[in-house]
């Protein structure tokens, strides 16, 4: 029995490592930033570890707004000195976390709605195309003639590239 | 009407002049009143139409003068017939039919009434490269008083040379042959028909009247053709002299037309001895009968092959000719013969036996008996008959003739031509396709034959402008002509007019019935311009409704739409190429093949694309999410950026 290959885990890639390490240092360095981001921008972290679909977009998505809902915080962060106690304090005011939670609900919204949409929107254009598809070959079988489809195999490319 | 010139009274028979398949009719020259002989050839006979120039050329007192001759629409019968017209020659015949007696010319006037006449004739006609070959009893006639009787030689255009000849009148070689197998012959063959006239004359009637052709053979050969037909009657010396010069059996010291005119001028010319035939010491027993010498004995075999088989097997034959026979040319004949003999078919066996017993004689193959160069004719005549041709195609893939020619290749003057030429024959019956096999023979073997399909069974069609003017004339009667073009027709253009149906015979032949249909209307287009036709509607119109097939090799069908509507237009003008236009040219062809092809692929890559969104609005609860996240991502992402942007423009501007 031939032995079975385990499979490596993947390793990551120099450009991603050296990018990871930056963003480290950087938050040492700016480590009230840090705080205030880790706070605010909770619901974008917990929305890209419950994400099971392959495109992992809910983190990104959520995030997006997420981080639009922190910013005002962060600058009132600069404002006010940048100290690791003005961060606490910001984190403790309702308000900064009711902005960014309520801009990464937002977020969630627009994840969880505009796929529907879109995949309404695509099923009527498919549904549409499929009409014109075959009206399209009638009208080739009826100008050409059945033996427009006799032959489908051998006229059609071998490969779409 | 013929010509303009001459009126022909199809009722008026005159069956006096009527022989072998020619029937003879009243005529009237229509300028000055002239009474004129009508002769109506008959198909299958190759009547020499090429030689109507040449005969007309001929200005000769004595030779039944051509007033003229063409294709008549023959009142009543509705078709066509070939039709000469002569001047009415005299009422006396030579040797009148029916009766044993001829014309009484005393022996100081037959030279100048019969003799000198003839041979000026054959003069005559050798000068303009033609030979008679109806020199016969009932086909001259006599004019003038009794004592001031002239002869008048009747004419030779009906008919193919030799061909209406009784055994008779021919020499024993040639007289063995079927009339249609003798071939072209010469001015010697003419001048010993000759003697054998003068023969009759000299003996008040025909010596040999009464007997069947194989007598009138054996008779010549026991005997030699001056015995057998002068019998024990004393003659002036000179005529002696001529007449066993005419008649000798030997063609080599047989007269020729020069020393004919030379003893004409009163020369005295080297007696000529009879034929020394090789006879045998002791005779051969067949069929209870005795034979002396080989040749009456190779007509018996050739004539009872069964017996003839039954006597190879046995050695009996093979002693005697050993034994009684010391030539060294029939030894070696014999010899090949017997190497062959081994293992090959029945008949093809008795063929080459009596070949080699005779080598002189014709080929005699089943009920054939022909000579290499009456092949052509005694086809044409039997396939006109509508006889069975197989044994004519038989003897052609079994080189019987080639083998024929052989034994005699130095004797033959242009025997390595007709070798060529039966070799190509061989080739184009091996060839089952219309256009070749057995019909090609026929038009290539006779120059003048008419196509003898049985669809033009009404019409004279010598070339391939009158086949289409036929087929015209066809349509008009609204005979259904399918398909329009046989295979004796193919093979007549294909051997007249290669390039006219050559280059689309694989059309024509084709078992596609869109492709026959083009290279019929091709071949027949071709015809009409190359022949200048005038405007064919009747056929047209015909063709035009078989255009079916073709139309439908076109792929799109709104193009065939168009060119069905067009057909029905062009069918009424007539023009072939205008309707070959409409369904062959090449550039709608080529362009019709391409945007199919087009279409194709279009097809094809539709039908793909087809299957693949099915596939995927089979899965419609998951069909487009991962977009829609896409989408999602990026609105959220426009949003994001949009609102930091505003925040931080509100908290450095506006504040």
């Amino acid at each position: 029995m031939a032995p079975v290959k385990k499979s490596q885990p993947k390793k990551m890639p120099f450009s991603v490592r050296v990018s990871i390490f930056c963003l480290m240092v950087l938050a040492v360095i700016y480590f009230p930033t840090t705080v205030l981001f880790c706070g605010c921008m909770l619901p974008a972290f917990v929305a890209a570890l419950v994400d099971n679909k392959a495109d992992k977009t809910a983190g990104m998505t959520v995030g997006a707004l997420n981080l639009a809902g922190t910013v005002p915080a962060w600058l009132e962060l600069w404002q006010m000195g940048g100290q690791i106690e003005h961060a606490v304090a910001l984190l403790l005011q309702p308000r900064t976390l009711l902005l960014a939670y309520a801009a990464a609900a937002f977020g969630w919204v627009i994840y969880l709605q505009v796929p529907n949409m879109v995949s309404g929107v695509l099923v009527k254009r498919g549904q549409k195309r499929l009409l014109e598809i075959e009206k399209r070959q009638q009208e080739l079988a009826r100008k050409w003639g059945p033996q427009i489809a006799a032959d489908v195999q051998q006229a059609a490319p071998r490969k779409e590239t | 009407m013929l010509g303009g010139e001459v009126e022909i009274f199809p009722l008026k028979p005159l069956n006096a002049y009527a022989s072998f398949e020619t029937r003879a009719f009243e005529a009237r020259d229509i300028k000055t009143g002239k009474p004129l002989l009508a002769l109506t050839a008959g198909r299958g006979r190759c009547p020499r139409i090429s030689a109507v120039g040449s005969y007309q050329n001929v200005k000769s007192a004595h030779l039944l003068k051509l007033v003229s001759a063409g294709i008549v629409e023959w009142p009543g019968e509705n078709k066509q017939v070939y039709t000469f017209v002569f001047d009415l020659p005299p009422a006396r015949k030579l040797l009148p039919e029916g009766t044993m007696r001829t014309v009484r010319i005393g022996d100081e006037r037959i030279i100048a009434a019969l003799i000198q006449p003839a041979v000026e004739v054959l003069a005559d006609l050798q000068a303009a490269d033609l030979v008679h070959g109806a020199l016969t009893g009932d086909n001259i006639f006599i004019a003038g008083a009794e004592g001031g009787e002239v002869a008048i030689i009747g004419e030779c255009l009906s008919s193919a040379p030799f061909f209406r000849h009784g055994a008779i009148y021919e020499t024993i070689e040639r007289a063995m042959a079927q009339p249609g197998g003798r071939g072209y012959g010469t001015a010697k063959n003419d001048l010993y028909t000759l003697g054998v006239c003068v023969a009759m004359v000299l003996r008040g009637g025909n010596p040999l009247a009464g007997k069947p052709d194989d007598e009138v053979i054996r008779e010549k050969i026991d005997k030699g053709s001056y015995a057998a037909l002068m019998g024990g009657e004393r003659l002036p010396a000179y005529l002696t002299e001529f007449l066993r010069g005419v008649l000798h059996d030997d063609e080599a010291a047989r007269w020729n037309l020069e020393d004919a005119q030379r003893w004409l001028e009163g020369r005295r010319l080297s007696a000529k001895q009879p034929h020394n035939v090789m006879r045998a010491r002791r005779p051969f027993v067949f069929r209870d009968r005795k034979y002396w010498e080989l040749r009456t004995l190779a007509m018996d075999l050739a004539a009872h092959p069964s017996d003839t088989l039954a006597l190879i097997e046995k050695d009996g034959l093979d002693l005697w000719l050993k034994r009684n026979f010391e030539d060294r040319d029939l030894e070696l004949r014999l010899e090949t013969f017997w190497k062959k003999e081994d293992g090959a078919l029945r008949e093809r066996v008795v063929a080459e036996l009596v070949q080699a017993l005779d080598p002189y004689a014709p080929v005699r193959y089943r009920d054939l008996s022909l000579f290499p160069q009456g092949f052509g004719t005694a086809l044409a005549d039997a396939m006109a008959r509508g006889e069975d041709v197989q044994h004519y195609a038989e003897l052609i893939s079994l080189q019987l003739f080639n083998g024929w020619i052989n034994q005699r290749y130095e004797e033959i003057a242009e025997s390595a031509g007709m070798v060529t030429l039966f070799e190509k024959c061989r080739n184009f019956l091996a060839q089952k396709m219309p256009g070749y096999g057995i019909e090609r023979l026929v038009y290539l073997l006779n120059k003048e034959i008419v196509c003898l399909s049985p669809m033009l069974r009404d019409f004279y069609v010598l070339g391939p402008g009158h086949l289409l003017m036929a087929l015209e004339r066809l349509a008009q009667r609204g005979q259904k002509l399918e398909p329009v073009l046989d295979r004796h027709m193919i093979a007549f253009i294909s051997v007249r007019e290669p390039k006219m149906i050559d280059p689309y015979l694989g059309h024509v032949i084709s078992h596609d019935r869109g492709y026959q249909v083009i290279g019929i209307l091709r071949t027949l287009a071709a015809i009409q311009r190359r022949f200048r036709i005038a405007p064919v509607p009747a056929l047209t119109r015909t063709l035009s409704a078989q255009m079916g097939p073709a139309v439908e090799r076109f792929f799109d069908r709104d193009l065939r739409q168009a060119i069905a509507q067009r057909l029905a237009a062009a069918a009424q003008g007539g023009n072939l190429s205008a309707l070959l236009e409409l369904v062959d040219a090449p550039p709608v062809v080529q362009d019709d093949q391409i945007r199919f092809a087009h279409a194709r692929r279009e097809f094809a890559f539709l039908t793909r694309e087809r299957a693949a969104l099915e596939q995927q609005l089979t899965r419609r609860a998951t069909f487009g999410l991962a977009s829609g996240r896409q989408v999602a991502l990026l609105i959220a992402s426009v949003l994001g950026v949009a609102s930091v942007m505003l925040t931080i423009f509100h908290y450095y501007f506006w504040r």
